[in-house]
């Protein structure tokens, strides 16, 4: 196989893949949050995928590792994505307000503002310690929990690149 | 010489990172307003497509169909990645509460109050900034003393309502 087809092979598998991948989520929402079901999909489909590359890629490894990889990169972009097209109207707060100004169930500006009795910041506690995120000690602490710290190392990642672009949040 | 996959792969992670390195120097040497920024930010990842495309259409030789599935590739790729990366942006400039909280309490490992913490993250409450927040981005505009939807907003929501509408349905109006 030549170095063209098999990049053009990778982009295609990994089309194919991300299609196979969105549906099966979709299709297990039913059973599962949006985020196991969409993780859960998105794993099966990346597998598949490299599946089919491994049986059908260029014997060259140069071109087979920059193959895979321009699959992967391109699979994996759309994958996120399509996660944050599914997951922001569902749990942006801006995004829920113009929603009800939109059907006419809210125009009160008001209203509007205290649309949530809770200071976010309260909610956002509770969440992070029903996940294991977060633990209280008996002296009503809160520390770092026992859960794998994915998010923390997320808000680290976010955290670097705010230094070295210099933002201010 | 004709493209590779390497070729490609070299040109795209090449150009990402000429436009990211572009980024870091006008945001530390230029001072730009918040909106501002998200239009200097598309400007300059925009530059990087057309530079990537036009290295790849004048350095490598090959049929008009290598070319175009090879240019489409690219565009795939740079697209994608570029595309996540903006969308990543938002969550830089705009820090969460759980990223605050969370980074708060890794700086103090005896740990912190509720009190503590209702106090030291934030300046202000963010439920009173959203709605200024929409007017000033153009989503929303006051009649009457009453927040209405501009001709942009009305596109957003209907844009935004497809998803959860699409979710809601396939977990059986559970979403």
């Amino acid at each position: 196989m030549t170095a063209f087809a098999a990049f053009f092979l990778s982009l295609t598998l990994a089309v194919a893949g991300l299609l196979i991948a969105v549906s099966v989520s979709l299709l297990v929402l039913r059973a599962a949050s949006l985020v196991k079901a969409y993780a859960a999909a998105m794993a099966l489909g990346l597998a598949t995928w490299s599946g089919a590359f491994f049986a059908l890629a260029p014997s060259d490894p140069l071109e087979f590792f920059s193959g895979w990889t321009l699959g992967a990169l391109i699979y994996l972009s759309f994958a996120y994505l399509f996660f944050h097209f599914l997951n922001i109207p569902l749990t942006s707060v801006r995004l829920q307000i113009l929603g009800r100004i939109y059907r006419g169930e809210t125009v009160d500006a008001e209203i509007l503002q205290s649309a949530s009795e809770k200071n976010p910041i309260e909610i956002r506690i509770e969440r992070l310690l029903a996940s294991g995120q977060l633990a209280e000690s008996p002296d009503g602490r809160l520390r770092l929990g026992p859960a794998t710290p994915w998010m923390l190392r997320i808000c680290l990642c976010f955290d670097l690149l705010r230094r070295v672009l210099a933002v201010r949040s | 010489m004709s493209p590779t996959g390497f070729h490609l792969l070299t040109l795209v992670m090449g150009t990402l990172t000429l436009a990211l390195s572009a980024q870091i120097l006008v945001w530390r040497f230029s001072a730009h307003s918040k909106r501002g920024a998200y239009k200097l930010l598309a400007l300059i990842f925009l530059g990087g497509f057309f530079a990537g495309i036009g290295i790849y259409a004048g350095l490598f030789e090959a049929t008009p169909t290598e070319k175009l599935l090879g240019g489409l590739v690219f565009t795939l790729a740079y697209g994608g990645l570029a595309t996540a990366y903006l969308f990543s942006y938002v969550g830089v400039e705009h820090e969460s509460p759980s990223s605050k909280i969370l980074l708060a309490i890794r700086r103090r490992p005896e740990g912190l109050s509720r009190e503590e913490l209702l106090r030291t993250p934030s300046g202000e409450d963010p439920r009173t900034l959203r709605l200024e927040t929409m007017i000033e981005t153009g989503w929303l505009e006051t009649r009457d003393g009453k927040p209405v939807l501009t001709r942009k907003g009305r596109l957003a929501t209907l844009f935004f309502s497809l998803p959860s509408t699409l979710v809601r349905h396939c977990a059986g109006g559970r979403g």
